[in-house]
């Protein structure tokens, strides 16, 4: 394998690839497969080299070290014209002077294809996209969701082996990023395409993601489903950037079959998951909880671990009711129930109690408390 | 938005739409005394016999013979002209466009150099490259290539190099201020979508660009129409332009409805000009504003598919012959771009610095190489009381235009850039249309408007011409920088509870103040190198430099006009240094 030859058809392959800007390292080497008809997002805060990894694999931006194959074509040194790849950009970049028609043949245009073929297959776009009626329009006289679905167009109608997008909602109002997320997700199963996706926004990456792959300065930290990111995350990272949680500071005490003790504030005994690393007595480890999985309860419940706590706010937003309490030593927490009619709001400076399963927490140890 | 803030902001809604149009209103009552009125008489002057009786003589004498040969020359030379200028400038501005920051700067005050010189100098300059005993000839004769001095001055060849050299700075800008609105990721999306470097430029770059090609093509054709200073020193009589003509109507035939019926012509032809172009791009393409560039001509776009794909088998047939090197595509297309970008900067900022050595020349012609050493050039020029009142005078209206422009100036862009109200477009046109009108037609309208207003060789004449040419580039200057001033941020400081004029005090002001200090500067500079309107308006002794330096010409040019050159150069180098530090300052500040 040192040659990098891929022995499996994966639409994009990414073998030890790295950038480096002089001194600053934008990627480690970095090793990535998107299978064919995948949805794959790369999601990090900015900085952590995901846009970098895209620019490369667009050919945009050349690698200092490593490969990229493209549907098994050696592609690393190839120009940006050359490779199978489509590109929708943040500001979507349609050709200003060109109407919406224009814009999507232009792909086909470039690869000399016969006029009625460019005229037919236009026609096939336009009609996914839902812009049929505006054709001989301007991008300027398009909506911002209209523009983003012509960017797509421009995209898919070449077929490329795999579309490359970078936070294509990012210039979005929140209702309609949600809008376009779910049809962004109905074209990539009309299309069969195979797409990279960038963005910074984890609820996008969960929700249209078949995996996503989590980046923080310039590496991989974990690459699974959005379920396998939520519920097992490797590290206080990724657990904090998929989604609200707490974290408790604690002592390991001792093992109680595959579960282990910890110890809080010296008082409070906690049960948890053994983690992935082994720990040994003594050592500090980090107790996460999800909202969800937290109860307030006047009195502790039985065959949980439960903390006194006092509340601070009670509030309901509609769908959920969410509780705002202090524990003990200060740290805040919050807890999140679905509005049902017998939830109650609780009031400020009540004494209570938080309970959750010890199978509702996970523990991070050494190097995955950062 | 609470209901608490609204009643307030109604309030401030219809303060503004009061207060724009008052605003406007100096710089509206200013043009139209100094400019619309002068102008307009010119026409009622064109139609009068030498007696003031009604008649068309003029024009039948007009259209009868040497006046159309010299307009047809007129036109050639200015066709000439702009057909280099556009096509030295592209690349620069292009490169400009497309640098990083850091280089951008630096190219800028190459630009910028040239731009802020002496047109009179840079003149000069040519004259000493072209000479039978310039440069170029010294050195052709020096290393054998020729055994004669080859006759460049005086022809039309000189008169185009030289008029090129002094339009082309405009030409950058004007391009540029086009480009930089030009996503660079648009290139990008075209290269991802399979279209090689050539089709990308020409199908994607070129066509959006062109709005600031037309407009720098526009700009540049009108002003060589105007122009009189390069046929007079560096052509031969069969060189001699329009302006010239005007020129000698007046001084040397006192020809008033002559020299007024040739203006009306000229200005007849500006005006088809401007309309052409209006028509097809729209006038407001001129201030760069439009970045987004408009749908295109299906003209225009056979031609720049056809350009593209020419230039895309033109570099793989390139690619195919050439051994395979080391340097990819992309950065052997961008070294063919610096060198040509490159050989075109140097062209537009060496030739000012072959002047230096001759101001220090002892003997009393201007020649190349310059004989031994001697600063009797430079004496001469501080002592003589005529060159020195020369230039204290046009330091004095060079200081009042600015002031002046200044005044009329701001509250015109803040009306403009503020204002919502019925027929704002013609607003900006009425007050840039100083800048498509030749300097030489505005100089007659003003010299005979003066005439009858006793205005004649008075600071106030000349500071008020001036300001008639200046004024609209201190708009335009302020116009970019209040479209990249953010109002919000006066929004803020109002509901802070800063009042209207506060607000503008502590926040406004500062974050603009560059654009002031520049567009001062600017409009300093436009009168202190402005010599068509000196030339008729300031009478006899009472003559400004570039004046003084022109009559000085007219006769010969000798070292000294090197030497005061020199001292402009300088005094102009440090002016443009100071501004760019200044600017890089203030940009440190912001990044803070």
């Amino acid at each position: 394998m040192m040659n990098g030859t891929p022995d499996t058809p994966a639409k994009l392959r990414v073998h030890e690839l790295e950038k480096r800007y002089g001194e600053v390292v934008a990627l480690k080497p970095t090793n990535l497969e998107v299978e064919s008809g995948e949805f794959l997002t790369l999601l990090g805060p900015s900085g952590s080299g995901k846009t970098t990894l895209l620019m490369m694999v667009a050919g945009l931006a050349a690698p200092s070290g490593g490969d990229i194959w493209i549907d098994g074509k050696l592609s690393t040194q190839l120009q940006p014209q050359k490779r199978d790849v489509g590109v929708v950009f943040q500001n979507y970049a349609l050709f200003p002077h060109l109407t919406v028609r224009e814009n999507i043949a232009f792909p086909l245009r470039m690869r000399r294809m016969s006029s009625s073929d460019i005229e037919q297959n236009v026609a096939r776009l336009l009609k996914i996209v839902d812009l049929e009626d505006k054709g001989e329009r301007l991008p300027t006289e398009l909506s911002g969701g209209q523009q983003q679905r012509v960017a797509l167009a421009r995209c898919a109608v070449y077929g490329p082996s795999i579309i490359l997008m970078d936070e294509p909602l990012g210039a979005l109002d929140k209702k309609l990023r949600d809008t376009m997320q779910m049809e962004i997700k109905t074209m990539h199963k009309a299309l069969g395409a195979t797409i990279l996706y960038v963005t910074h926004d984890q609820g996008e990456a969960m929700s249209m993601s078949d995996r996503v792959c989590v980046m923080r300065d310039g590496h991989i930290v974990q690459l699974g489903s959005p379920a396998d990111l939520y519920h097992r995350p490797v590290s206080r990272f990724v657990g904090d950037f998929l989604g609200g949680a707490t974290f408790l500071r604690a002592n390991v005490a001792g093992e109680e079959g595959d579960e282990i003790v910890l110890k809080w504030q010296d008082t409070s005994i906690i049960k948890a998951k053994r983690p992935a690393t082994s720990v040994a007595t003594g050592d500090s480890v980090l107790c996460m909880m999800r909202p969800q999985n937290l109860r307030i309860s006047s009195e502790p419940v039985p065959g949980a671990n439960a903390l006194p706590a006092t509340v601070i706010a009670s509030v309901m937003t509609g769908t959920m009711t969410e509780h705002f309490v202090r524990l003990a030593d200060g740290t805040e927490v919050t807890a999140v129930e679905l509005t049902t009619p017998g939830s109650q709001l609780l009031p400020d400076g009540a004494n209570v109690h938080v309970s959750w399963l010890p199978e509702n927490s996970v523990v991070f140890a050494g190097e995955q408390m950062t | 938005m609470t209901a608490a803030v609204a009643p307030r902001g109604r309030t401030a809604k219809r303060k503004t739409k009061l207060g724009a149009p008052l605003l406007l209103l100096p710089i509206f009552a200013f043009l139209a005394v100094f400019f619309i009125y002068p102008v307009f008489s010119i026409l009622a002057v064109s139609v009068t016999d030498r007696d003031g009786v009604l008649s068309w003589t003029n024009y039948i004498e007009l259209f009868r013979g040497y006046n159309i040969q010299v307009m047809l020359t007129t036109l050639k030379i200015s066709g000439w002209t702009t057909l280099f200028t556009i096509l030295l400038s592209y690349p620069v501005a292009y490169l400009l466009a497309t640098a990083r920051k850091g280089s951008t700067n630096a190219l800028m005050l190459i630009v910028l150099l040239p731009l802020w010189t002496s047109v009179l100098v840079r003149a000069f300059a040519w004259i000493v490259l072209f000479g039978r005993n310039g440069v170029i000839n010294s050195g052709l004769v020096s290393i054998g290539l020729v055994e004669v001095p080859v006759e460049m001055l005086f022809t039309v060849f000189s008169v185009v190099v030289a008029m090129t050299h002094a339009l082309m700075p405009i030409a950058v800008l004007s391009m540029y201020s086009t480009m930089q609105n030009i996503d660079r990721k648009l290139e990008l999306a075209a290269a991802t979508l399979g279209a090689e470097p050539g089709n990308a430029f020409w199908r994607i770059y070129f066509p959006i660009s062109f709005p600031g090609v037309a407009s720098a093509a526009l700009v540049t054709f009108i002003v060589s129409i105007g122009i009189f200073v390069h046929p007079t020193l560096l052509g031969s009589p069969s060189e001699r332009m329009i302006a010239l003509e005007i020129i000698e109507q007046i001084d040397v035939l006192y020809n008033w409805g002559m020299a007024a019926a040739i203006s009306v012509m000229v200005l007849i032809l500006s005006i088809i000009f401007i309309m052409i172009f209006d028509k097809f791009l729209g006038i407001a393409t001129i201030t760069g504003a439009q970045g987004s560039g408009g749908p295109s001509g299906s003209a225009m776009r056979a031609a720049t598919a056809g350009l593209g794909t020419m230039t895309v088998w033109l570099s793989r047939i390139t690619g195919a012959l050439m051994p395979k090197r080391k340097l990819t595509d992309g950065q052997s297309r961008r070294f063919a771009l610096n060198v040509v970008a490159g050989l075109v900067l140097t062209f537009m900022a060496a030739p000012l610095f072959f002047l230096i050595p001759v101001s220090f020349t002892e003997s009393a012609f201007v020649e190349w190489p310059p004989r031994g050493f001697s600063l009797q050039w430079y004496e001469e020029y501080f002592t003589d009381p005529v060159w020195r009142e020369a230039t204290i005078r046009s330091i004095v209206v060079g200081l009042a235009t600015a002031i002046l422009s200044m005044l009329i100036g701001v509250p015109a862009a803040f009306g403009i850039n503020r204002a919502r109200f019925k027929g704002k477009g013609l607003v900006l046109p009425y007050i840039l249309m100083p800048l498509v009108v030749p300097n030489i037609i505005i100089a007659l309208a003003l010299f005979y408007f003066f005439a009858e207003m006793q205005l004649i060789g008075t600071y106030i004449g000349l500071v008020a011409g001036h300001t008639v040419i200046a004024v609209p580039y201190v708009v335009l200057t302020l116009i970019a920088v209040l479209q990249n001033y953010d109002h919000r941020l006066d929004q803020a400081a109002w509901t802070l509870g800063a009042s209207t004029l506060t607000a503008f005090r502590r926040i406004t002001l500062p974050l603009i103040k560059v654009g002031f200090v520049t567009s001062f500067l600017f409009a300093f500079m436009r009168s202190f190198d402005e010599i068509a309107i000196a030339l008729f308006v300031s009478s006899g002794l009472q003559s400004t430099l570039p004046k003084k330096l022109w009559s000085e010409a007219h006769i010969a040019v000798s070292p000294t006009l090197a030497a005061v050159s020199t001292i402009l150069i300088a005094v102009v180098a440090l002016v443009v240094v100071a501004s760019e530090l200044l600017n890089r300052r203030s940009a440190g500040q912001k990044r803070t």
